[in-house]
């Protein structure tokens, strides 16, 4: 079963800056609205169709992130944010390093920046319903 | 006798921004004892900064937090600058100070915003959002990021903002600042807001001093230590600054120190941009090759004093040491729960306002089995 519209989206920081944090959190502010997608911001992955996940993965957060990816539910929609989910960034050879994101669950969509911005998140989570 | 269970919040929670876990031990409602279990933000930062060229290292250092990216690139500088020497024209002083104080801005509105939503207060939390989103654009048009800055360079500045651009950030803020004077208005009237507020997550002045708080926090609890004032920096030994203190030291204290220093800032802003001097614009190259030398700064983030020590050594960082002031306040975390009701803690962890992302620094994780270092060991870097 896939959907078209309004996906519910659970949030995971797996070790970030904050940056792509605030971006995301941008999104729901009432200029980018994601209201308008029918995007509603869920605390529990249970209740979510697609995962965003920012960050580098450190080690302590790698069966944290495996543990949410289990509980998301069918199909899985994986969106991972920024420089560090995609590769590493500038953290990319740091001993806490145990990502990306991609290395650890199936991504669905990748969206790069450092942070991106809120419309590119926005595009990468509804891209992620095709 | 009353057993005590375990009540875990995170490390993925909706109310935390941050991966944090949080192990409150509760009997009945009332918190016995709280253990705040880091490690789920560590990135390696320091590490990351050993062995690199100043400028490449400045690159890292404002990506270490996402909210406080300035300050960091305050303080390194200001280390930096300090022992090898660097002049730096009024002009560059006054451009660094416009973004750290806009940056200060998006902070405490951001925090506002966040701690609404902790409160139930989602209209003001859409609010609060909102008017940050203005300081985003002003960032924007300013150095051309919104959220990592990356505007200064060592004993210069990568772009001299215009005339045009001043002007964006005057009328921006002005176009905030009446909505700002009706929330904090609001806040400091409105009655959900003052029950849940008013005597939650006391901290007393001794208190405060002995566990040597920084930043609103300690402003609160009526102990001025803001770097600003006590060891003025680039473009501040330039303007007039007063601090905002308060005496109570709750979570409302706390709540309204930070909405004040929100008008402080705008303030600041606004006489940086009146004297930044007309005409002159920044070097055009950075001071490039910083071959020895060692030395400490601080610089005063949004949530308090922010410390670096920087050693270099043959033309590379050796060592870059980062005390965040979330660092400092931590250890005050689990003493504000301890004996609050639970519902309050969000509200009381709030309000302290961390920002887990820049603090944290070593985690040893192997498996999920505990380990002892000795000192001997950590010294050494490796274990026999």
């Amino acid at each position: 079963m896939s959907i078209k519209k309004s996906p519910w989206v659970s949030f995971f920081n797996a070790g970030g800056c904050n940056g792509c944090t605030l971006e995301v959190l941008a999104c729901t502010n009432p200029r980018y609205d994601v209201s308008r997608f029918g995007i509603e911001i869920k605390a529990s992955a249970k209740h979510a169709d697609v995962l965003v996940v920012t960050g580098i993965v450190n080690k302590q957060n790698k069966s944290r992130l495996l543990n949410i990816y289990e509980q998301l539910a069918e199909p899985k929609r994986v969106v991972a944010i920024g420089a560090c989910a995609l590769t590493g960034g500038i953290y990319k050879d740091s001993h806490a390093h145990a990502g990306p994101v991609d290395k650890i669950i199936p991504v669905t969509v990748f969206v790069p920046g450092c942070p991106p911005r809120p419309e590119s998140i926005i595009k990468g989570i509804l891209e992620a319903l095709k | 006798m009353h057993k005590t269970c375990l009540f875990p919040i995170g490390p993925q929670h909706p109310s935390l921004k941050e991966p944090l876990f949080l192990k409150l031990y509760v009997d009945g409602t009332t918190v016995k004892d709280a253990v705040f279990d880091l490690g789920y933000a560590h990135r390696g930062v320091e590490e990351k900064l050993e062995g690199k060229q100043v400028d490449t290292a400045l690159h890292a250092v404002q990506r270490t937090c996402g909210i406080c990216s300035q300050c960091h690139t305050m303080a390194f500088l200001r280390t930096v600058e300090g022992f090898a020497e660097v002049e730096i024209p009024d002009r560059v002083a006054l451009q660094r100070v416009i973004v750290a104080e806009l940056e200060r801005i998006h902070s405490h509105l951001l925090w506002a915003g966040v701690m609404m939503h902790e409160l139930g207060l989602d209209t003001l939390f859409m609010y609060f959002m909102r008017e940050r989103e203005k300081i985003l654009d002003v960032f924007d048009e300013l150095t051309g990021n919104r959220v990592h800055h990356s505007s200064d360079l060592v004993g210069t500045s990568k772009r001299t903002f215009s005339e045009e651009n001043l002007q964006f950030a005057l009328s921006t803020l002005d176009s905030i600042k009446e909505n700002l004077i009706s929330y904090r208005k609001t806040v400091d009237s409105h009655d959900v807001i003052r029950d849940r507020c008013i005597g939650k997550g006391l901290i007393t002045k001794k208190d405060a001093k002995t566990f040597g708080l920084v930043g609103p926090v300690a402003r609160a609890c009526n102990i001025n230590n803001d770097v600003r004032v006590n060891s003025p920096y680039m473009g501040y030994k330039m303007l007039k600054l007063n601090s905002i203190m308060r005496t109570e030291g709750d979570a409302h204290a706390r709540t309204l120190v930070r909405l004040d220093e929100v008008f402080e800032s705008m303030n600041l802003v606004e006489q940086a941009c009146n004297q930044i001097p007309k005409g002159s614009v920044v070097p055009k190259y950075p001071v490039k090759r910083i071959a020895q030398g060692y030395g400490v700064g601080a610089s005063e983030a949004p949530r308090g004093e922010n410390f670096h020590f920087v050693k270099v050594v043959n033309g590379k960082t050796a060592r870059v040491k980062l005390r965040t002031p979330t660092l400092a306040n931590l250890i005050m975390f689990p003493e504000a729960v301890k004996g609050a009701d639970i519902t309050d803690v969000p509200v009381i962890v709030m309000s302290l306002d961390p920002c887990i992302s820049c603090m944290e620094r070593v985690a040893v994780v192997k498996d999920g089995k505990s380990e002892v270092w000795t000192s001997h060991e950590l010294f050494k870097g490796e274990k026999k």
